[in-house]
């Protein structure tokens, strides 16, 4: 029955949330799976991995022969934050933007709710899609790992996917925050998928360059851990980073929508 | 006491004029209609009083309350019924009207089925299969389930068949017996001539005339068409006061009246007249004549 906004932001999110799961509960089990295949031919490839390129992708791991060096290669380095960053972007771009411009805000709005409560529910309810489907997909590392009998800090192993998680935040943040000035969905997933690139370039430029390496600071991606979480632990600090980030904006984003026009079905 | 009201209500979309200096007051328990072209700002003026946008200037109050993008309150006591209906296509009529229902804090769920058998609607089906006129019943059910003190229709009949908007009429009458208040826009003139009290003519962002519908019509020009038994000579009217758009065809005489009329009859009185016919202009025409 649907009796909050928040049950309703779900309902209409649940097949895409599906198609989510599978898709990544997919990914989780081939990536764990092939790992003892992997991880029998790249055992001798170690001391090749050096060269400061491969610290583009591989950061400080450089042993593919350990479960935290495969996983952080084949999916922390750049698969895993790459599809949190899609995932947040795409449903956050669609909580006000797509209600919008479809003309349902303009009923909706009618009622006796304030604006900050309808914008909070369709926030709450996105923050649980996302948050499924990376519980998802740790639960087919994890049942993956048990089933080819792969020993691993699986609790680390969450660790990381959280960071992936709370970095594509900021760029789900960051969609909102522009639906919520009045832009359209269009505008607001172009500017956060084109700044998430951009940090990327940075980052990877910055690891290799000397030249580039003091605007480093500058890109998110700095703060992400990529796969050390599996290894140190979450850093809180740049975990905090993240969230508050995705917080401001968000609060931000709100407090602009709550005293903006809404605009007719585009 | 003034259900809505507005003190030089202004909205510019950037350097766009919407509506500018708008004061209207609309009393309890009349139906107002609100008239004028596209473009004109109607829609504007229904989306500030709803508080979907803020006015560049000015003020509205809707039973008492300011209105404002922030404020919501007051909200309860509203149905609303935008120009362009968009409702939920992946519910069903009952899935929307119940979730609509709940977020209003409840509603008497008997009403809303006798207004559901009234407006002769399926609510099992979902309503992206619903024609343009189930849809706009939905939103006339959502609009008045919970009874609310005042009702904001943007063109509400948009698509309905003859038969529904006379279903519509009666239910707007009814509004009206238990004391209730609504603004409608709409462009239907007949429509407005047959259930409002008062109307409100806007053009080009301006309030021109606001006006009970019977003072508004006695005060329009009546067409008049006289035979006489013989032929006239068309000085004696042409110079006589109220008489417009003289026309004179063999023995039948044709003009517009305004005003007092008591000129034109004292010079009929002079000649045999075989037949003669006054008629009231419709809402339709006095529209056009603010607009020519």
């Amino acid at each position: 029955m649907l009796r909050l906004i928040f049950l309703k932001t779900l309902r209409d999110l649940r097949r895409s949330i599906l198609w989510w799961c599978i898709g990544m509960l997919l990914l989780g089990l081939y990536t764990i799976l092939a790992f003892p295949t992997v991880r029998d031919t790249f055992a001798d490839l170690s001391p090749y991995l050096d060269n400061p390129l491969f610290k583009v992708f591989l950061r400080d791991f450089s042993n593919l022969a350990t479960i935290e060096g495969y996983l952080s290669v084949e999916l922390f380095s750049f698969v895993m934050p790459v599809l949190s960053i899609i995932m947040s972007i795409v449903y956050f771009l669609g909580l006000i933007g797509r209600e919008e411009e479809r003309g349902h805000l303009e009923l909706l709005l009618s009622l006796p709710l304030p604006r900050w409560r309808v914008a909070v529910e369709k926030v709450v309810a996105a923050l649980l899609a996302i948050l499924i489907i990376h519980l998802a997909f740790w639960l087919s590392l994890w049942v993956g790992g048990l089933a080819v009998k792969i020993e691993a800090d699986y609790s680390r192993i969450g660790l990381a996917i959280l960071d992936s998680l709370l970095l594509g935040l900021v760029f789900g943040g960051l969609a909102f925050f522009i639906t919520g000035l009045g832009y359209g969905p269009g505008v607001a997933g172009g500017i956060s998928g084109g700044l998430a690139t951009a940090f990327y370039l940075v980052e990877a430029i910055g690891v290799v360059s000397e030249k580039f390496k003091p605007y480093r600071k500058f890109s998110l991606f700095y703060y992400y851990g990529g796969g050390r979480p599996m290894v140190e632990g979450l850093n809180w600090a740049h975990a905090s980073l993240f969230i508050g980030l995705t917080l401001l904006m968000i609060i931000v984003g709100i407090i602009i929508f709550q005293r903006r026009d809404i605009k007719l079905k585009g | 006491m003034a259900v809505i009201q507005t003190e030089a209500l202004t909205k510019y979309y950037g350097p766009v004029r919407g509506v500018e200096d708008l004061n209207l007051e609309v009393e309890e328990g009349e139906i107002f209609g609100y008239l004028g072209p596209n473009g004109a700002g109607k829609t504007t003026t229904i989306r500030l009083l709803i508080g979907s946008i803020n006015p560049t200037r000015g003020k509205a109050y809707l039973l008492g309350h300011r209105i404002s993008t922030r404020s919501f309150a007051w909200k309860k006591d509203i149905g609303y019924i935008p120009g362009e209906l968009s409702l939920y296509g992946d519910l069903t009529g009952e899935e929307f009207l119940r979730y609509f229902a709940y977020l209003r804090g409840g509603v008497d769920w008997g009403y809303v089925k006798s207004l559901v058998q009234r407006f002769d609607l399926d609510l099992s089906k979902p309503i992206k299969t619903y024609s343009h006129g189930n849809r706009q019943k939905l939103g006339i059910i959502q609009a008045l389930m919970h009874k609310p003190k005042l009702l904001i229709l943007d063109e509400p009949t948009l698509g309905l068949d003859p038969l529904m908007q006379q279903e519509f009429y009666r239910v707007m009458e009814e509004v009206k017996g238990e004391g209730r208040t609504v603004f409608i826009s709409s462009h239907i003139l007949p429509e407005v001539e047959k259930i409002c009290d008062r109307v409100g003519i806007i053009k080009e962002g301006h309030l021109i005339v606001v006006e009970n519908v019977q003072s508004l019509k006695a005060k329009a020009m009546r067409r008049a068409e006289v035979v006489f038994a013989e032929e006239v000579n068309r000085e004696e009217f042409a110079s006589l006061p109220g008489v417009n758009d003289l026309q004179i065809e063999g023995k039948t005489l044709r003009c517009l009246l305004k005003g007092e009329p008591n000129a034109f009859i004292r010079a009929l009185a002079r000649h045999n007249v075989v037949s003669l016919r006054v008629q009231d202009s419709s809402l339709e025409e006095i529209f056009l004549t603010f607009y020519s």
